[in-house]
């Protein structure tokens, strides 16, 4: 069928629209506001409600017909907002509050039209009937494990002879759907799917399988979590591409692997946080109110899970004494790391003021070894805290965390004053060591650099080449070589990154010449050169003859690559590799003339 | 059954009724019991099968004993018609049989008392035609009602049946066809009156080759059994109807929805359906044509709202009934999304009558808009009850008191509730309006499927309301808000009046509600719910006024609302009240005037219904 224009008028304007589309659709692409709740643009309309219903006033038989459900037809005229409409409207909306005044939606439409005031005989049932979660669950997911039953008054929303459902997948999309709020999945799924924890916030909430990574993502945009998502899992649902406007779901797009040619690389793969449940008498794990600094650090965030709110995660009562543990992991020989995690002083004194700016009347303590302020500012950060009295410093270790009457008692020693301290707490916050993150040393392997025995990235020199790496061309920023605060990252960022613009930016590479050359008349094509070269500075080439066949194939030395180590000339058996400037007649000739 | 042979052309259907009719003298005595559901419970099935055994024990094999279809004089049943003579006997009982065979049918003279007697003019009907109750009737609907075997076809195509069919395919185009219907002005007989020619004109104008027509035979109106009536006693006609529907609009598949409670409609079409088939009235290439088209039956779980033709739809394709939002209409994408026209039951049997005997015949009778006949079933406080078909524009009257006999125990006439749950009460000052779709809808009422309710000066008008909204809670399918909501607060006020807790206001709000409820329903079943409350409200106000101001029930049946009282001069002692009263709050001595002790009294009514004197009355 070719594609109809049919003309209408709403609310005395014109307008265009689509055969098959709805008067609903129409008023919307003139901006005009139909108040709707049985609808969802990704469901089959049901025209249930009647809230959406409009006038008819040329076209057809005059009469009140749902927008929502009717289709639009040439010549018709409408008035979506006339008196006959308003009135008709107040009555649904006082039938409606009568059935669910606890309904938030009904009661702030009964007030944008003026009839908040009951007349009518109450019940009390938050669900509307409006049956979308029928609707969503039958002909979108496909499911159907809930429908009606009953009839007139005693109508309800049901599973089958009201037992739990082993159909029901557990979407939620009759959730998501409902406009009052009435029904849960859990409440009738025997099944039901496990809750997703939200990475980003530490898993101290949950998110949908279709989700934003983070509030800043680059692109933000959704994605889809295939291991979680019931489309991919068992083939139903499908509701997101339904719902999408801009179609831009796609389930049969799958990973590439891409291949590009580079100049350079910049590894920044950032840090872990040290597993602080190894550490049993802090009780992480355990006791729901110690919890880490990062978990802290979101709960306080204002697009955090508590929307910046400060909840106990055991009762959700406001903590009034907060104590911060610094040095878990960090400076620790036995069982954690050797290094300063450099970090967590600093996080830390700033975690004591948005602690005191959240809960004004609160305590906070904290342990420490010792407070490493450098850096520039610092140190006058840490005794602002210390003067405004934001929290009290402890010099020392805390032996245990054991709970007690519903808080927590921290039993640590204080050096300074030479004595135990007990301190009861409602909220103890862990500042664990950092480590580089896992899988780093992979990486190392493939790039072919150094890393030490933590698994930081190893630098080409700490002082001349701190963020080059013995691998030409490949370079490093960020917590992947050392523990790092922020200015330290962006510092050593951007020094990367103008290293590796210079490497690019001429038309030829500029290289020392003392570099290692193979002597392809006698070079047999072993390849001890291979195994030995630390830089992969060693290439197969491959002769032919003059028919394109293969004779034989020769090691290469990539010029780019290539440091001039000598590890490949001393291991060459034809002795087929000399470095530059360094070959055996100019050597002899050095010796020579010394000892001429 | 004579032959099972398939019929392969007009001329075998005309031969075959020829040779029944050969077999068949005009002169043969027939009994005919009628088997409708009103006189099977009142035994005429043990009836049947006494004839039948008795004729057998005298060795009187020539005389022909029939099970026929409801002859409509239900009050009176089990109805017994002797032919030739049509000698009309009512109330027959087993032990009537002998009497019966012994003189009417070997020695040709009359049981006198089993003759009706005109309480009118006190004469003795012999013939059926005499008695006023079928008098004043044209059936043209229920033409083989109550003189054929609904399980045999033989019958109906002695009687002409299947000649319409045979003339449609032979010698008319599907145009034609829809020409003659509508020209005849036959519209709806399911309630809404939309002209059936028009509908199908409608649908064979769709595109698409699969098109569906579908019986609706959910009779769902309380006291309603016209459809019922013409599903059992003549099946055929209603299939035969549907084949020539089915044929004009170019379908070649039917339902027929019939209501699972309906168990004698679901059996006699199944019989006529595997009868029909069997001779190639329906199937393939039915009479030899190139039009082939099959019928089958769905039942249906008895929800009011299946009337409805979306609902109806939805629950044939086994979905939950409730209906849907048009357009598209039915005759766009009904059934399985394809083109589909619903007829009720009446509509479909009225087809066969107009194709054989022509448009001009039909339109001949009723009125300027409104043709043909309509049968109602005649119930309530009225002497002859039963079911009643009529020339449209036959007045209110006729139907109440020439046909019905006027009210019983002489007290006055007060209302008349016309089509159904969803219909209107028609006072007495328009009792002489003459019966169609627009005079009906014009005085507050409805044609509907046909039910007439009779009601008495005793009948409160707001509990009558009350009992119609009730009804129509319960069947509303609680789709769209209005339906469910309004009408179920509707029915909530009207139950606190009746309490005697009506508040000043209530007529506004329910007229209020009961605007919005007509014009913002999803569908006709809402459309029309509020109507016994309007009808009421515009005719009887004073009455709903009664209840609310004076907190009294002019009828005395709002228990709430009534004291009950005796009338010394009336009472005559007889202590017909005193024996039933379950409080024993009646007391006086045996010829005394009676009192009622209103402590003890629980206001049950009893006394009221019980004197024969109407020395009870309700203050």
């Amino acid at each position: 069928m070719t594609e109809e224009t049919i003309k209408l008028t709403i609310d005395n304007q014109e307008v265009e629209a689509e055969a098959g589309q709805t008067i609903l659709d129409a008023a919307k692409t003139l901006g005009i506001e139909i108040p709707t709740l049985c609808y969802h643009p990704a469901v089959p309309s049901a025209g249930a409600c009647r809230i959406c219903v409009v006038e008819i006033t040329a076209g057809a038989r005059g009469a009140l017909v749902p927008a929502c459900a009717y289709p639009v037809q040439e010549g018709l005229g409408i008035q979506s907002n006339s008196e006959r409409v308003r009135q008709s409207r107040k009555m649904t909306l006082q039938l409606l509050l009568a059935r669910s005044p606890g309904a938030k939606i009904i009661r702030e439409m009964a007030k944008e039209y003026g009839c908040e005031e009951l007349r009518l005989e109450r019940k009390d049932d938050d669900c509307i009937m409006c049956g979308l979660c029928v609707r969503v669950c039958q002909q979108i997911i496909g499911t159907a494990a809930v429908c009606f039953a009953g009839r007139g008054p005693d109508r309800e929303v049901s599973t089958p002879y009201k037992l739990l459902s082993d159909v029901c997948i557990g979407c939620g999309a009759c959730a998501f759907v409902c406009p009052t709020e009435a029904i849960d999945p859990a409440e009738f799924c025997s099944n039901p799917l496990e809750k997703i924890a939200n990475e980003f916030n530490c898993g101290l909430d949950n998110r949908t399988p279709v989700h934003i990574p983070f509030p800043q993502a680059v692109p933000n945009k959704p994605v889809i979590d295939r291991e979680n998502c019931i489309r991919f899992q068992t083939g139903g649902c499908g509701a997101c591409q339904s719902v999408c406007p801009a179609e831009a779901i796609d389930y049969d797009m799958e990973d590439k692997t891409v291949q590009e040619d580079v100049g350079a690389i910049i590894v920044a793969t950032g840090y872990k946080l040290f597993d602080t449940e190894v550490f049993e008498e802090y009780g992480y794990g355990r006791y729901p109110d110690v919890v880490t600094s990062l978990e802290f650090e979101r709960m306080v965030s204002a697009s955090g899970p508590t929307d910046g709110q400060l909840y106990r995660p055991s009762d959700g009562k406001e903590p009034k004494t907060i104590v911060f543990l610094q040095c878990i992991g960090s400076r620790r020989e036995k069982g954690g790391v050797p290094y300063c995690s450099k970090i967590c002083c600093m996080y830390t004194a700033k975690h004591t003021i948005l602690y005191k700016h959240k809960v004004h009347d609160g305590q906070a303590f904290v342990f420490y070894m010792d407070v490493r302020s450098g850096g520039k500012n610092y140190e006058q950060f840490v005794r602002r805290v210390l003067t405004e009295k934001m929290a009290t410093y402890l010099r020392g270790r805390v032996s245990k965390v054991f709970p007690r009457n519903g808080q927590l008692v921290v039993r640590g020693a204080d050096t300074l004053s030479g004595g135990q301290v007990e301190i009861t707490a409602d909220m103890v916050v862990l500042a664990p060591a950092i480590q580089p993150s896992p899988g780093v040393q992979d990486l190392a392997q493939k790039l072919r650099i150094g890393y030490d025995q933590h698994g930081f990235l190893l630098e080409a020199h700490p002082k001349l080449r701190p963020v080059e790496t013995n691998t030409a061309g490949v370079f490093l920023a960020g917590a992947c070589h050392s523990p790092q605060d922020i200015p330290d990252c962006v510092a050593q960022a951007s020094a990367a990154a103008s290293k590796a613009l210079g490497l690019v930016s001429h038309k030829q590479l500029t290289r020392e010449p003392t570099i290692g050359v193979v002597n392809e008349l006698s070079c047999n094509g072993c390849f001890e050169c291979e195994n030995v070269c630390a830089y992969g500075a060693i290439e197969h080439k491959e002769l032919r003859d003059r028919e394109g066949d293969l004779t034989a194939t020769l090691a290469h030395i990539n010029e780019g690559l290539c440091q001039g180590c000598g590890a490949c000339a001393v291991t060459c058996r034809s002795k087929s590799i000399e470095v530059q400037g360094y070959r055996d007649d100019q050597m002899f000739a050095a010796i020579n003339a010394i000892s001429r | 059954m004579t032959v099972a042979t398939r019929l392969a052309n007009a001329g075998d259907l005309a031969s075959l009724r020829q040779k029944i009719l050969a077999g068949r003298k005009s002169t043969k005595i027939a009994i005919s019991v009628c088997a409708g559901t009103g006189c099977r419970a009142q035994g005429s099935m043990e009836l049947f099968e006494e004839f039948q055994r008795e004729l057998q024990e005298q060795n009187l094999t020539d005389v022909e004993v029939r099970a026929t279809g409801c002859h409509g004089f239900c009050e009176q049943g089990p109805l017994v018609v002797i032919f030739p003579r049509k000698i009309f006997y009512r109330g027959v009982k087993v032990k009537d049989v002998p009497r019966i065979v012994e003189k009417t049918i070997r020695n040709n003279e009359v049981v006198d008392s089993l003759l009706f007697k005109d309480p009118a003019t006190k004469k003795k009907c012999l013939l059926e035609n005499e008695v006023p109750f079928y008098a004043k009737q044209q059936r043209i609907v229920f033409r083989n009602n109550g003189k054929i075997d609904p399980t045999q076809i033989d019958d109906y195509i002695a009687a002409d049946g299947y000649a319409a069919l045979a003339k449609v395919l032979t010698k008319m185009s599907a145009e034609q066809v829809i020409e003659q219907v509508s020209q005849a002005g036959l519209r709806g007989r399911g309630g809404g009156g939309f002209p059936t020619g028009r509908k199908w004109d409608i649908c064979r104008a769709q595109p698409g080759d699969e098109k569906y027509v579908i019986c609706n035979g959910d009779e769902g109106d309380p006291g309603a059994f016209m459809d019922r009536s013409i599903m059992e006693g003549d099946p055929n006609s209603v299939l035969e109807g549907m084949t020539i529907g089915a044929y004009a609009i170019g379908a070649s598949r039917a339902y027929i929805y019939v209501r699972a409670e309906y168990p004698l409609a679901v059996t006699n079409l199944s019989i006529a359906l595997e009868q029909s088939r069997s001779l190639g009235l329906l199937g393939e290439n039915i009479l030899g044509s190139d039009f082939s088209f099959d019928v089958e039956i769905v039942r249906g779980a008895g929800a009011f709202v299946c009337g409805e033709e979306t609902a109806l739809i939805a629950s044939v394709q086994g979905d939950i009934g409730s209906p849907q939002q048009r357009p598209p209409y039915p005759a766009q994408a009904g059934l399985w999304g394809k083109p589909t026209n619903i007829n009720n039951v009446e509509t479909w049997a009225n087809v066969p009558v107009i194709i054989d005997k022509g448009s001009k015949w039909f339109a001949g009778m009723g009125t300027e808009h409104s043709k043909g006949t309509k049968v109602f079933s005649l119930v309530g406080k009225v002497l002859n009850t039963g079911l009643v078909e009529v020339p449209m524009g036959t007045t209110l009257r006729e139907i109440v008191y020439d046909i019905g006999g006027g009210i019983p125990k002489k007290r006055k006439f007060k209302a008349v509730q016309t089509g159904g749950p969803s219909g209107g009460c028609i006072p007495e000052s328009l009792l002489d309006l003459p019966v169609d779709f627009e005079k009906l809808t014009e005085a507050g009422g409805m044609m509907g499927s046909g039910g007439l309710i009779v009601m008495d000066e005793r009948t409160c008008m707001v509990d009558v309301a009350k009992y119609f909204l009730a009804f129509l809670v319960d069947e509303s399918c609680g789709k769209c808000s209005p339906c469910r909501e309004g009408v179920m607060q509707m029915h909530s006020i009207l139950c606190r009046i009746v309490q005697g807790e009506g508040r000043e206001g209530d007529i506004e709000l329910l007229e209020q509600l009961a605007a919005y409820v007509k014009e913002s329903s999803l569908c006709q079943l809402g459309g029309t719910a509020p109507n016994p409350v309007l009808s009421t409200l515009r005719h009887f106000r004073n009455e709903y006024e009664a209840h609310i101001k004076d907190k009294k029930c002019p009828a005395g049946v709002c228990t709430a609302l009534v004291e009950f009282e005796v009338d010394e001069e009336l009472c005559k002692g007889c202590g017909l009240c005193m024996r039933d009263c379950p409080t024993e709050a009646v007391i006086g001595e045996k010829k005394q005037p009676h009192k009622i002790d209103v402590e003890l009294c629980i206001k049950c009514g009893v006394c009221y219904e019980d004197c024969p004197f109407d020395a009870v009355i309700a203050k």
